[in-house]
């Protein structure tokens, strides 16, 4: 079974665990109602690493990341099949989701990067250094909550979400499962 | 709210600061001064000097009256034995002659003098101690705005209110508790602006952040705030404000007359007395002498009156001789006889407080009109408003008498006789004045003292002050804690996909700049590192070991031109590697200088998997990335190394343990020293690199980083039955070192070309071109002066890295690396020396604790020099 | 030192974020003589004024540009990606 940088700091948490796709995650900590009203009213982080990441050099049909000049990134759920000429870099990150009314606050904490609603709209991504380790970040709200992906290489997981909680302690932010992040999919 | 000073419980009300609860409760002493240790009362009530800094739970100089009282908070006083009421160290005012201007430059003419005397006088003088292990959560905040305004006065408040309507992100700086500036305790200043106050609180694209302060204003409009307590979990918060316009807004502030006795408990700035008062509803004292010009004297008169604060008289300050008393003041004695009275309120010249604009670069000049220092020629994207520009700044001229006891500087104890003996000595401009005597260098940073101090300059030297000038402004100004300026503690951590199975093995671990890795594994025995290290050679010699290089650099290459690009910033050739091969690869710069090394393995026609060494990916990648600058060249890098969990299974036995998890045919015929296959090991695909770093028969084998512990968990186990045994740093470094590979780094630096360092046969100079052709050719042609060699010690040790290498008595080089090697059963390692001793067999001699031991040079590897178990 | 440099890619940044790589110099022909690549490899002009210089956005696109750099003031009045002006 696939196991993301995270995994053993979710089972220090007590997490309780399922398989999707044949990945090892955190269907929950507490409880995934408690989880989804923390998000609706402060804020709350989720472990998304098993989603499909390719790195392209051109543009592929459907939606992508742009990176910078000649570089783009196209996230998926696992499984699906790789667009032309593309690289998989699934493995390479660890990768979070950020979300509820408090996230700018949080996010304020550790980084420098401007993401205020004009400096950074929704479904746009912007790369900075956050907790000082380089992360792209890219903004999907969902629905009317401001939420944001944020990347970072996969090694650094683990010290990068450490430090979200820890400036998210003082809006109480709490670790979601699969459950609650899908709970927001409609 | 309750809180403790000095151990006793000290009632306070509601928005009271530390120092204004301990007036009420009859405190008058607040601090003993840095020198002399006279006593120290409340003076600006504003957190500008330095007479009220105490130790809060522990924090060092905390400004009292600047600080919320927080329940059940600890006070003490600092500086001060046995008691602020009593202080021994007091006694040192009436050596005061002893102690002339430039006292240290005058006594401790000798490094020995100091010696003797340096504790004692650490000890006496200075302020508050430092706590070893910080108590305190410090944060870092960012923030962004069009407009920034420094200071919550009417002015700052006018300018934030226009920026907003224009449709900026304002963020508006306050220092204080509350918006309105002077309005807040200055009656006559106009009546508090509560209609704007609503109006900017109400402002959903104005941040106000109250409570902070701006201590420095750097390129590009980037303003240091220091915030206290942004929320219950905090003592201070670093926010990094962004701003595309500055707008100084910090008013003026009143400063100190001089006089004898200026000093005294009970001198106040009329500001002060303004603000105890109006703030917190406290009558400074019973019976008062004002001082000062008409222009402000007659607001505080009508002030005090209104309080029920006798009046005793209107004093121009060249009318006193001194202040009386001792710690408190008793009264004022004039030319004309004496005033007893409590307390004296001190009208002083206003100066506008436009620090940040010199720091940002403007210039600050004299202006006879307001008689201060005025900001001008502004830097582009700061400008000034209100007090800070001197709108309503209008000083007159001050008496400057001289005196031991009219103190200019509070800080450091320097009085007005002092900086006159100082200009007479010599320094008479007043940055070297500054020096000499320390004036403007303490914890109020100039504030209360600087115009001062220019005065008497200017006077003693019948300079103009505009002449004299200012001292340089210098951020940070106010100071911060050096807390707050580290922040939260969060290093990062980088951790390989194994890292728990490491731990679960007893790894003790080291750092490899962000890294972890296992140095050695203790497990579960008592056992020492030699031992253990020495355990874990064994196995990888004897039978089987597996070591984690998940932090090797990895990089993906591919496209079309990938052979082109590799030819072209490595020295070996790439383009004719054939699909399922590894090659040794080396880069060099224009310089022909060893830059880095690994391996290049060619998976497939148009791609190519690269590594590095740990250190240098981020570097490597950018060297490719700007060599393919301008090229066209079809070619994608990826850098993959977190993707790729890599291990090294090394050892006689490594085939049998992986032969049991893969369908790949591992015999040296299918699958030689220096090919790769891509393949399935336990069902996880990997890439195998049959390559020997350690000098055994082994593979490097990459997987995906989410797959990576099974599969090291899964050889761990089928490796049981062999004596499988992990193996760290410690042991990889002693194997490779006895097989004589270098690490780029340690034993190479930034001079050394591949044949210095022996490695001329990974340097292709027949290819067309490369990064460092030209240099290399012309390097390989000259006599190089060093070599890098291998050494067998003749005695017992082993040198330490750097160790010195002696020929006739002279030093001829150094060493790199060294290790116990079992297989030599002695010392050996490697070294640079003069090109003469770099012949097999040559006798050099090895500094080891001091002692010279005699070593055999040797060009060839430690162990199995032929390769022939790395082939097996 | 914290001024701002304007990244083609990714707008406005504190110099923190990048590398720095270097003026920008003349290329050299591979062939040309031992004296020209120990210039190119040591030498620098250092001008006061006005530099086109190397920056490595190492802190977000990670991608190298150009900068056009007041050495005097640290002001970067314009910068772009490599191939933009050759």
């Amino acid at each position: 079974m696939k196991r993301s940088a995270l995994f053993h700091l979710h089972q220090r948490a007590g997490a309780t665990f399922v398989e999707y796709h044949g990945w090892e995650l955190p269907a929950f900590f507490a409880s995934p109602q408690q989880e989804r009203s923390q998000v609706r009213e402060s804020v709350g982080l989720a472990d998304l690493s098993h989603l499909a990441k390719f790195d392209l050099k051109v543009k592929p049909e459907g939606h992508c990341w742009s990176l910078g000049a000649d570089h783009y990134l196209v996230i998926t759920e696992p499984r699906l099949d790789p667009p032309p000429g593309a690289t998989d870099v699934t493995s390479v990150y660890t990768s979070f989701r950020l979300a509820g009314p408090r996230t700018r606050d949080v996010l304020n904490k550790l980084t420098s990067l401007n993401v205020a609603d004009a400096a950074l709209p929704n479904r746009s991504c912007a790369q900075s250094s956050l907790a000082h380790v380089h992360t792209i970040v890219l903004r999907e709200d969902m629905g009317s909550i401001p939420a944001f992906h944020l990347l970072v290489s996969r090694e650094y997981g683990e010290s990068v979400w450490e430090a979200i909680v820890h400036a998210g302690n003082e809006f109480h932010l709490c670790p979601l499962g699969l459950e609650a992040v899908q709970l927001f999919r409609d | 709210m309750k809180f403790h000073f000095r151990g006793k419980p000290i009632e306070a009300k509601l928005g009271d600061t530390i120092a204004a609860a301990l007036y009420r409760n009859g405190q008058r002493i607040f601090s003993r001064s840095f020198k002399y240790h006279r006593p120290r009362g409340l003076l600006c009530v504003s957190g500008r000097c330095p007479n009220c800094l105490m130790n809060v739970d522990g924090v060092p100089n905390v400004r009292t009256c600047i600080t919320p009282v927080r329940e059940g908070m600890r006070v003490k006083a600092q500086n001060a034995f046995p008691s602020l009421e009593t202080d021994f160290l007091s006694v040192t005012q009436r050596f005061d002659w002893l102690m002339p201007v430039g006292w240290y430059y005058k006594t401790f003419t000798h490094p020995a003098m100091w010696h003797a005397a340096e504790s004692t006088i650490r000890k006496a003088a200075g302020l508050g101690e430092v706590l070893p292990t910080p108590r305190t959560e410090y944060e870092h905040a960012w923030m962004h705005a069009d407009t920034a305004v420094i200071g919550g006065g009417w002015s700052g408040m006018q300018a934030a209110l226009a920026a907003a309507d224009r449709g900026e992100q304002v963020v508006l700086v306050d220092d204080q508790t509350a918006l309105g500036g002077e309005t807040r305790y200055r009656k006559r200043a106009g009546e508090i602006p509560a209609g704007l106050i609503r109006t900017i609180h109400a402002a959903a694209n104005v941040k106000i952040l109250q409570s902070s302060y701006c201590f420095g204003l750097y390129e590009g409009n980037l303003l240091g705030v220091l915030q206290h307590s942004p929320h219950p979990g905090a003592a201070e918060r670093l926010v990094h404000l962004r701003a595309r316009h500055t707008v100084v807004a910090a008013g003026a502030y009143e400063t100190p007359l001089l006089f004898p006795n200026n000093d005294l408990c009970g001198v106040m700035l009329s500001t002060g007395v303004q603000r105890l008062l109006r703030l917190y509803d406290i009558p400074a004292g019973k019976r008062a002498v004002i001082v000062g010009g008409p222009e402000r004297t007659a607001e505080v008169c009508s002030d005090l009156r209104e309080a029920g604060i006798d009046i005793i008289g209107l004093l121009d300050p060249a009318q006193i001789v001194a202040v009386i008393g001792s710690g408190s003041v008793r009264g004022v004695r004039t030319r004309s006889g004496s005033l007893p009275c409590d307390l004296v309120v001190v009208c002083g010249p206003r100066i506008p407080d436009a620090g940040l604009v010199a720091q940002a670069g403007g210039k600050i000049e004299w202006s006879d009109a307001h008689r201060a220092f005025l900001p001008k020629a502004l830097p582009t994207d700061v400008s000034v408003v209100g007090d800070a520009a001197g709108e309503t700044v209008g000083n007159t001229s001050v008496s400057l008498p001289t005196s031991k006891r009219a103190f200019v500087c509070l800080c450091t104890d320097v009085s007005s006789k002092d900086l006159c003996d100082g200009v007479a000595e010599g320094f008479d401009q007043i940055e070297t004045l500054k020096r000499y005597t320390t004036v403007t260098m303490g914890p109020c940073q100039g504030r209360m003292c600087q115009l001062s101090a220019i005065e008497v300059c200017a006077h003693e030297t019948g300079r103009s002050a505009g002449q004299t000038g200012v001292t340089t402004s210098r951020p940070p100004n106010p100071g911060v804690t050096l807390g707050v300026l580290a922040g939260p503690r969060h290093h990062p951590i980088r951790r390989t996909p194994m890292h728990y199975a490491h731990e679960t093995l007893g790894a003790v671990w080291m750092d490899m700049s962000d890294w972890k890795r296992p140095r050695y594994y203790e497990g579960s025995s008592s056992a020492g590192e030699k031992e253990c290290v020495l355990r874990e050679y064994r196995a990888v010699r004897e039978s089987v070991g597996l070591i984690d290089v998940s932090t090797l650099g990895k990089l993906d290459v591919r496209g079309h031109d990938s052979g082109k690009l590799l030819d072209k910033v490595y020295t070996h050739r790439f383009s004719d590697l054939r699909p399922g091969r590894v090659r040794y690869a080396l880069m060099c710069d224009d310089g022909g200088i060893v830059l880095d090394d690994g391996t290049i393995s060619r998976l497939g026609d148009d791609r190519y998997f690269v590594t590095t060494t740990s250190g240098n990916l981020d570097f490597v990648h950018q060297w490719l990335d700007w060599h393919l600058i301008g090229t066209g060249w079809d070619v994608h890098i990826v850098n993959v190394t977190a993707g790729y969990g890599a291990m090294n299974l090394a050892g006689p036995k490594s085939r049998d343990v992986l032969g049991k998890l893969t369908d790949c045919d591992l015999s040296s015929h299918a699958f030689p020293y220096m090919a790769c296959r891509e393949a399935q090991v336990n069902r996880i695909p990997v890439v195998l690199l049959r390559i020997g770093f350690v000098g055994e028969t082994g593979w490097e084998i990459h997987c995906p980083a989410e797959a990576a512990e099974e599969l090291w968990q899964v050889l761990m186990e089928e490796g049981r039955e062999f004596g499988i045994r992990p193996f760290g740093v410690e042991a990889q470094r002693l194997l490779r070192l006895e097989k004589r590979h270098i690490i780029v780094g340690v034993d190479t630096d930034a001079l050394t070309n591949p044949y210095e360092a022996d490695m001329g046969w990974a340097v292709k100079l027949e290819k067309d071109s490369f990064v460092g052709k030209v240099l290399l050719s012309h390097a390989g042609k000259e006599q190089s002066r060093e070599r890098l060699i291998g050494f067998v010690l003749q005695g017992p040790g082993v040198p330490p890295d750097g160790a010195a290498v002696v020929v006739d008595g002279r030093p001829a080089g150094r060493v790199t690396s060294s290790r116990y090697s079992p297989a030599k059963m002695a010392g050996v390692g490697l070294a640079w020396v003069q090109v003469s001793k770099a012949c097999e067999g040559a006798s050099i001699e090895v500094r080891i604790d001091g002692k010279l031991v005699q070593a055999t040079v040797t060009m060839r590897p430690f162990y199995d020099p032929e390769g022939a178990r790395l082939r097996q | 030192m914290s001024f701002l440099i304007p990244c083609p890619n990714c707008g406005r940044r504190s110099v923190y974020e990048f590398r720095f790589g270097g003026e920008v110099q003349q290329a050299l022909a591979a062939d040309a003589s031992v004296a020209d690549w120990i210039n190119y490899r040591f030498n620098r002009l250092n001008v006061a004024g006005m530099q086109t210089e190397w920056w490595f956005h190492r802190s977000g696109c990670r991608q190298w540009l150009k900068a056009v750099r007041n050495t005097i003031s640290n002001e970067v009045v314009e910068s772009f990606l490599p191939g933009e002006r050759e």
